[in-house]
């Protein structure tokens, strides 16, 4: 018990634990809001002001790093495990390396483009992503993740982390793609969404409820496994391609 | 809108970086408003390759059939091509190849001309690919990658483009869609030789690895044997997966 009381008064010496929130407008000229590497579980919500809002919890704050730059994350320290750098079109949030359990809650405009990157392994925590009507890219090595109501474009990348994407309407032409390794992917649209679809599993299944038109593929793939054709009469391009993962494409 | 902001925002779209509503409002300057010549061949992009159909195979087969049609309209005037070398440039060259559509093409030789507008438009497919891979929008780089589906070859440079994205560009699935497009043209030798060399610069993306791989086992290939052992070592490959290339690489060894 005594040896317990003295590790925990250490503890609370040098880090504390509280939630705290991060305010930023975000200027007319910025087009890309970057989310890079962060640690915990993350919610990335889109709302209709022109401002970034993060809510952090279970943060354990360093306050040995207080009024210090983090020389390898730059930028500066936000006060709540990310650093932040802002270079004309773009704002860049980074995950500070050996954060605890925390997990962000972090709103931003709807309408301005998002890139979700977490490039480590060890990132295992559910990312839930919603309600964008701007382009979204994405890219995850583990770890589940959960986008609905967007409307694209998205590029998507996820190794081995089964993901659940939720497309709202779809009313732009360019390109989704959405890959992954031997992660299985679920992907729902709208019934009516006219899409036409180029898919690929080199050792996984598709799965789908939509009833595809089938064309005839003028391309090689390396296994001859690639699967074309068109729902509803053909519309967005629509590419999904894995190694070993299944893909599900269910209407609702 | 006023034209300044107009050209404020095309300027944004060029760069890959408007929103959709910022999309719509270009969209909805053009449908509803008057406009200086200036903005001309702005409007025929935005109406061409945003709405996805300038060079979908659909599309490029309702073009040369229009081409044809017009060639044996036996009409008498030409039309100059010109090439900018620029995100703007390529406004230029979509609207060019809109008034195609009206035609105004010689009679004299229909075959032959014929047969330089289709090298007309591959050119202009190839300068597609070369503006689109320089968007910042990895979904614009993806449709750059996919004109190159349109072309029966691939010139040196695009083949050397397509290369360098296959090799550098940050996202995964704009260097898949590289790797994808180089494969349908790799009985030519150089494109073959690319993604040979790229097996093991992709070590940090086991599914483009694997997925050059698959293709080179494909193509029964035994100059990429060398790349392929050295990619086995790679452990951001899974292990089974390692093992299963290994035992396809035996196979294939064995047939030699």
């Amino acid at each position: 018990m005594k040896k317990f009381l003295i590790l925990a008064v250490c503890f609370l010496t040098s880090t504390f634990c509280f939630s705290q929130e991060f305010t930023k407008t975000v200027s007319s000229k910025v087009q890309l809001i970057i989310i890079r590497d962060g640690h915990g579980a993350f919610q990335i919500e889109g709302h209709n002001k022109q401002e970034i809002i993060i809510k952090a919890t279970g943060i354990q704050h360093n306050s040995k790093g207080k009024g210090l730059t983090p020389l390898y994350s730059g930028g500066s320290d936000t006060g709540i495990g990310l650093t932040m750098n802002e270079t004309g079109e773009v704002i860049e949030f980074t995950g500070l390396p050996r954060q605890g359990n925390q997990s962000y809650h972090i709103l931003v405009p709807e309408n301005i483009n998002i890139k979700a990157e977490w490039r480590n392994h060890d990132s295992q925590k559910l990312l839930r992503i919603s309600n964008l009507k701007s382009s979204l890219e994405v890219h995850r090595i583990n770890g589940k993740m959960d986008i609905s109501n967007i409307t694209g474009p998205l590029v998507l990348y996820s190794m081995h982390g089964e993901t659940k994407i939720r497309f709202s309407e779809i009313n732009h032409n360019r390109p989704i793609s959405i890959s992954s390794y031997n992660a299985d992917i679920e992907i729902e649209l709208e019934a009516a969404t006219k899409a036409s679809l180029e898919m690929s599993s080199g050792r996984g299944e598709i799965y789908t409820d939509f009833e595809i038109k089938r064309t005839p593929s003028n391309k090689k793939t390396e296994e001859e496994r690639i699967i074309t054709g068109t729902i509803n009469g053909g519309g967005v391009k629509i590419i999904l391609q894995s190694y070993a993962g299944n893909f599900y494409l269910k209407k609702y | 809108m006023t034209e300044q902001e107009i050209k404020i925002l095309l300027d944004k779209y060029y760069k890959g970086l408007t929103s959709l509503e910022e999309e719509g409002q270009i969209k909805s300057f053009f449908r509803a408003t008057d406009f200086s010549d200036e903005l001309a061949s702005d409007k025929n992009l935005m109406s061409l390759v945003t709405s996805g159909q300038a060079f979908s195979p659909q599309a490029k087969f309702e073009f040369d059939e229009k081409i044809k049609a017009e060639l044996l309209k036996e009409r008498t005037d030409t039309r100059k091509i010109y090439w900018q070398w620029s995100l703007r440039g390529a406004a230029a060259v979509i609207f060019l190849l809109a008034s195609f559509w009206l035609g105004r093409i010689s009679s004299q030789s229909n075959q032959k001309e014929y047969l330089q507008l289709q090298a007309q438009v591959s050119k202009m497919n190839t300068e597609l690919i070369r503006t689109n891979l320089r968007l910042t929008s990895p979904s614009d780089r993806i449709k750059g990658v996919q004109y190159s589906y349109e072309l029966n070859s691939l010139s040196n440079d695009i083949i050397d483009e397509l290369a360098h994205t296959l090799n550098n560009d940050e996202n995964v699935n704009v260097r898949l869609a590289a790797g994808n497009a180089l494969f349908q043209f790799a009985h030519n030798e150089k494109t073959k030789k690319t993604l040979i060399e790229s097996i093991n610069k992709q070590n940090q993306h086991p599914l483009i690895q694997i997925s050059l791989i698959n293709m080179m086992f494909a193509l029964n290939e035994k100059t990429a044997f060398e790349n392929i052992k050295e990619a086995i070592q790679n452990e951001n490959l899974p292990f089974e997966d390692r093992q299963r290339i290994q035992k396809e690489l035996n196979s294939q060894s064995r047939s030699l």
